[in-house]
């Protein structure tokens, strides 16, 4: 066994952002080992203080070009709690399936282009179109029925132009809904082969058992409000993320670290499934068998294979939401009223696709932000990465330090790490260093 | 179904990166054969892909670092920018370079693809097209034009039959 290992990967691909992993065993102990966070701080927060409410979600949505849908709805349901918006079940319904198309873009982008490539041996997705023209083809088609969902709902593929506080200020026709029906149920053939394709991969078996977080329904596998749910078995209001999520200072990263009743809890696609995978629909329930994914899975590669599992629960979510909204007919609807109150302070929170995230601003009774926060999944994950890093290290040190490299790069991006969203503290004494 | 693609791309808040976009809109009230289509592509990325995939000859519009003077105009096959890949072409797009290498991967980029590329001037946040770069845009317009009224190369001849 390998006495001494170190490892320094500078900038980690195929990840979104900035880290490094740095891993020190001297003597056959661990001196080191951590996934630095060295991306630039974003000071959304600062830029919200003094904005009008309306304006918040356009912002923040431009934290992150892959879950803007995300930031934009926990945007508008913090605005709306603080100024007592109660949303029409049309309006529930048409962010639902937007969000959905945000969730599938996402996971698919993950799954296909950022994970598969280590599973099938090349390096990045060009070698993987070369040698899988097939897989990759796929990827994109539905990634563009992902966009195109957006698009439809939205107004845009990225960046929401048409949600706005209280409601949508643009509504899909039949013919759009209609449409967006018959590319959903063309995609399920490419849905099956992507629970064909991701079945056959020999998923690393490390396993290291940590509190799971996630958004809990009493009937749904909902993404959008609900409840704060651990598997440590606490279930709180949104409105108390802040007992969750006890943010704190690491000198290794710019981004805050999070804990709730252990030293680290873990957020996302297999933390949700680990809380509630009673709730998915029976196809998703089949592809988590295929995967060989059974809850509880303490094991952090499967979160690839839960956004697997995710991307068939979407899929016949929206079929669903659009069916409902077709019956219904999608009625042209004036924004919910608002009511402006000094100092009212609002928490939005949604399951994006990389986990729980939460915003909470306090607006004055002029309308302009006092007061903003920001809290994203991949900061809430970044401890749990450390301690997984930590306990796999050992398990690794008879293999060269290239297989070791290999493993611990699979591992962070098997989080699906957004560095560039999480950062928003910078660490005077990191600078230095 | 068209069989050219005028695609312009950048970002219009970023000074002369605006010019793809802004060829577009030039583009709007001008009257082109029946199997052109002209689509502001932004700044999407690998999504390009499927959108100049249907398509036999794709005409790209970007700002272009060429080392030139500001404005020059010059006009690529992207066969020939791949050899030289990094020097003489760095798109400022670069994931419109990707959307390119990986259409090529796959087996599904157009026969023709050219490229007409400015060299812009300045490609700050919040600035409008420098004067030569502004300059430039109805010459462009003017070659795009004649480019997809001319012939196309790939048409079988009658002399072929």
């Amino acid at each position: 066994m390998a006495e001494n290992v170190k490892v320094n990967v500078h900038h980690l691909t195929r990840v979104e952002g900035h880290g490094n992993i740095v891993v020190d065993v001297r003597d056959g102990s661990i001196e080191r080992c951590e996934l630095e966070i060295v991306e630039t701080p974003r000071f959304f927060e600062a830029m919200l203080r003094g904005r009008p409410y309306h304006q918040a979600s356009h912002i923040t949505s431009r934290i992150c070009g892959i879950c803007a849908i995300g930031h934009a709805t926990a945007s508008l349901r913090a605005s709306e709690r603080a100024l007592q918006v109660e949303l029409s079940e049309q309006t529930k319904l048409l962010r639902k399936l937007a969000f959905h198309g945000e969730m599938l873009d996402s996971h698919i982008l993950h799954v296909y282009m950022l994970i598969a490539p280590d599973f099938l041996d090349v390096g990045s997705v060009i070698p993987l179109a070369t040698s899988h023209p097939d897989v990759v083809l796929r990827a994109l088609r539905m990634k563009k029925f992902s966009g195109d969902l957006c698009e439809a709902i939205v107004g845009r593929h990225t960046h929401p132009i048409a949600m706005t506080v209280g409601g949508f200020t643009h509504f899909p026709s039949r013919e759009d809904l209609e449409r967006m029906r018959e590319r959903a149920v063309e995609l399920v053939a490419d849905v099956d082969a992507t629970v064909e394709l991701f079945g056959t991969l020999p998923w690393p078996t490390f396993e290291r058992e940590t509190e799971y977080v996630a958004l809990v329904h009493p009937d749904e596998y909902g993404f959008i409000d609900g409840m704060i749910g651990s598997t440590d078995g606490h279930e709180l209001p949104i409105s108390a993320y802040r007992t969750v999520t006890n943010e704190r200072l690491s000198p290794h990263s710019t981004a805050k670290h999070a804990a709730f009743n252990r030293d680290s809890y873990m957020v996302g696609a297999l933390a949700r499934y680990n809380l509630k995978h009673e709730h998915l629909h029976p196809r998703a329930k089949e592809a988590a068998a295929h995967l060989g994914l059974e809850a509880p899975c303490y094991r952090p590669y499967m979160n690839s294979a839960a956004q697997v599992v995710e991307i068939v629960h979407c899929v016949d979510d929206v079929l669903l939401l659009i069916d409902t909204l077709l019956e219904r007919g999608v009625e042209w609807e004036e924004p919910a009223p608002i009511t402006l109150s000094p100092g009212a302070r609002g928490v939005g929170a949604c399951d994006v696709p990389r986990g729980i995230l939460f915003h909470e601003y306090q607006i004055g009774e002029n309308g302009l932000i006092e007061e903003a926060n920001c809290i994203i999944p991949t900061g809430q994950n970044l401890g749990n990465i450390d301690l997984d890093l930590r306990a796999l290290v050992p398990t690794l040190l008879d293999q060269s330090e290239a297989e070791i490299t290999h493993k611990l790069e699979m591992l962070v991006r098997a989080y699906d790490p957004c560095i560039s969203c999480s950062t928003h503290f910078l660490d005077v004494e990191f600078v230095g260093k | 179904m068209a069989r050219t693609l005028i695609l312009g791309v950048g970002n219009p808040l970023m000074g002369d990166d605006a010019f793809g976009i802004r060829v577009v809109e030039a583009l709007q009230g001008v009257e082109l054969p029946s199997d052109v289509d002209v689509v502001d592509g932004g700044t999407q990325g690998l999504g390009l892909v499927l959108v100049m995939e249907p398509y036999h000859r794709v005409i790209i519009v970007d700002a272009v670092q060429m080392g030139l003077p500001a404005g020059t105009i010059r006009r690529f096959a992207w066969q020939d920018v791949q050899v030289n890949a990094g020097q003489v072409l760095s798109l400022h797009q670069s994931d419109l370079a990707a959307a390119l290498t990986l259409a090529e991967a796959l087996g599904v980029l157009p026969p023709e693809v050219v490229i007409f590329g400015v060299q812009p001037h300045n490609t700050e946040w919040d600035q409008p097209m420098s004067a030569a770069v502004e300059h430039a845009l109805p010459v462009l317009v003017h070659s795009l034009i004649d480019e997809v009224r001319r012939e196309d190369t790939y048409e079988p001849k009658s002399s072929d039959y």
